[in-house]
């Protein structure tokens, strides 16, 4: 019932997908976020409420849901509203179509997602940045000058972010020769996983994803310890949902980021389940329930590159703006045009030979 | 499914373009037009053009209309007062589109178009690229020219006075 194309299916994984999400993913995100960070710094972190602080993240949402919902005065009350649901509707969204774990059924490999288009790639990242709307109008719509500023701001990098972000996945679509995204983790399996063929694009890929992430080092939309970011005037349930939106987005990239460089739920470089299922004698992908260690390896992969955002965050200070623009355009931008022309080069060269 | 699916969409299409030029507050304005694009790329989707209605999603909303909502945000645009010409010209586009349509209905016999056979891969990322850089490939190198062109303009404009000399 799960995986059939008909309309229940497709809203029982809808659902399932997002809960897990929004209700295992993101929370448990934020608690390690929390818990890295106090390792980091040599304190102790969360550890009150739940065993081992685990609850933390609940009390925190009880927290959020009982204050105050303050509106400022002469804002514009429909955009105003509708700000934080901006980010989270994208947040959702880009999630349709990231496929996270294979199983095989009569011999032909599908992959689990909620939907497989063969434009997955190309749905993601155009679905994720709309993102930057969220930004502009919370900004516009609090009518103080603090958030106008932190708006514009945030908009200007998440817009400058998206061309280094965009070329770098270019060379892999290029490497693949497809924009599905199981199509390119098979392309993987056959040649090699992209982070080896092309080390510059994941390079390009993860830094330009910490910007449009709003993680530091380019933490400039929030900017909680001096400037003022495009969200000051939200509070309660409303700041929670930008909250909630921008650990959403580094689950999506993140997702993106393994599907496109680590082979996705593939097993290991050069060695693919089908390899370990001939080693063993049990075939894992068409097994009635050990084709699941394929989604749980992906969430393996996923951690680690969710451990990264949180690992940079606390050891890198941030750039300051003017540095940030001229990283972008003027170093970003020109490498990962140079990281595009050689993989064509290499493309067309192996396609000859 | 999917024909009521297309008539919603395309009706909604109709109504956001309607209130993108009937709305007085600019930004509210811009949204409108965004909430019309998507449902333009909703249709794309239904008439077997997923690349397309990603690329509308990815060009006209992500990038040009996030431009636009950017500089009435920069510029600080308010509403404005109307001229009875604005008014006149508003009032005549809510009676023409209408007519326009009904009569594109009967001229056009749409049920005939629609019953026309697609071949396997119409719409695909695939057929999409061969179609440019084959048939079209000279339009296709045309417009990149143009929009060079427009870029190095643009990088020259920006530049101060002092730079260039």
């Amino acid at each position: 019932m799960f995986f059939e194309s008909n309309w229940t299916g497709a809203l029982l994984r809808i659902a399932v997908t997002t809960g897990f999400i929004f209700g295992v993913l993101v929370y448990f995100l934020v608690y390690a976020e929390r818990k890295v960070s106090a390792f980091i710094q040599d304190r102790v972190g969360p550890n009150r409420v739940g065993p081992l602080g685990l609850l933390q993240g609940l009390a925190d949402g009880i927290k959020f849901v009982f204050k105050e919902d303050l509106r400022p005065s002469g804002v514009s009350k429909f955009l105003y509203a509708f700000a934080p649901y901006a980010a989270v509707f994208p947040a959702i969204l880009a999630f349709a179509a990231v496929p996270y774990g294979v199983r095989e059924v009569n011999g032909v490999l599908v992959p689990l997602a909620i939907a497989n288009i063969d434009v997955g790639v190309l749905f993601t990242i155009s679905v994720s940045s709309l993102g930057v709307f969220s930004i502009i109008l919370a900004g516009w719509a609090s009518n103080s000058k603090y958030p106008i500023l932190g708006g514009l701001r945030a908009a200007a990098q998440v817009i400058s972010y998206e061309i280094p972000l965009g070329l770098s996945i270019m060379s892999v679509l290029l490497l693949a020769g497809s924009t599905d995204f199981s199509q390119i983790v098979a392309t993987q399996r056959e040649s090699a996983w992209f982070i080896l063929l092309c080390p510059m694009g994941f390079l390009l890929f993860m830094i330009s994803v910490f910007a449009e992430t709003n993680r530091l080092p380019f933490d400039m939309p929030e900017g909680e310890t001096e400037i003022i970011g495009f969200h000051s005037e939200y509070s309660s349930l409303k700041f929670a949902m930008f909250f909630m939106a921008e650990y959403a987005n580094m689950v999506t990239v993140s997702c993106v980021g393994v599907l496109l460089f680590l082979g996705g739920w593939e097993l290991l470089p050069f060695v693919s389940w089908q390899d370990l299922s001939g080693a063993v004698g049990i075939d894992i992908l068409g097994h009635p329930i050990l084709w699941f260690v394929t989604v749980l390896w992906f969430l393996v992969k996923l951690s680690f590159l969710l451990f990264l955002f949180i690992w940079v965050r606390w050891t890198l200070p941030r750039f300051r703006y003017d540095q940030l623009m001229r990283l972008g355009w003027k170093r970003l931008i020109p490498w990962s045009l140079f990281n595009l022309v050689v993989t064509m080069i290499v493309v067309i060269w192996m396609a000859k030979s | 499914m999917i024909e009521n699916l297309f008539y919603g969409f395309a009706s909604l299409a109709v109504i956001f373009a309607y209130m993108v030029i009937l709305i007085r507050n600019p930004i509210h304005s811009g949204l409108s037009l965004i909430g019309s694009f998507f449902c333009v790329s909703a249709l794309f989707v239904l008439m077997k053009a997923p690349f397309l209605g990603v690329i509308q999603i990815l060009i006209y909303t992500g990038a040009i209309l996030v431009l636009f909502l950017y500089v009435m945000m920069l510029l600080n645009v308010k509403e404005e007062e109307e001229t009875t010409w604005q008014m006149v010209s508003k009032y005549f586009t809510l009676v023409l589109v209408p007519v326009g349509m009904f009569f594109s209905f009967k001229v056009l016999n749409f049920k005939r178009l629609a019953a026309r056979e697609l071949s396997e891969d119409f719409g695909s990322v695939f057929s999409v690229g061969e179609s440019l850089l084959g048939s079209y490939v000279f339009v296709f190198e045309l417009a990149s020219v143009v929009l060079l062109a427009a870029m190095i303009g643009v990088v020259v404009l920006t530049k101060r006075k002092e730079e260039l000399d």
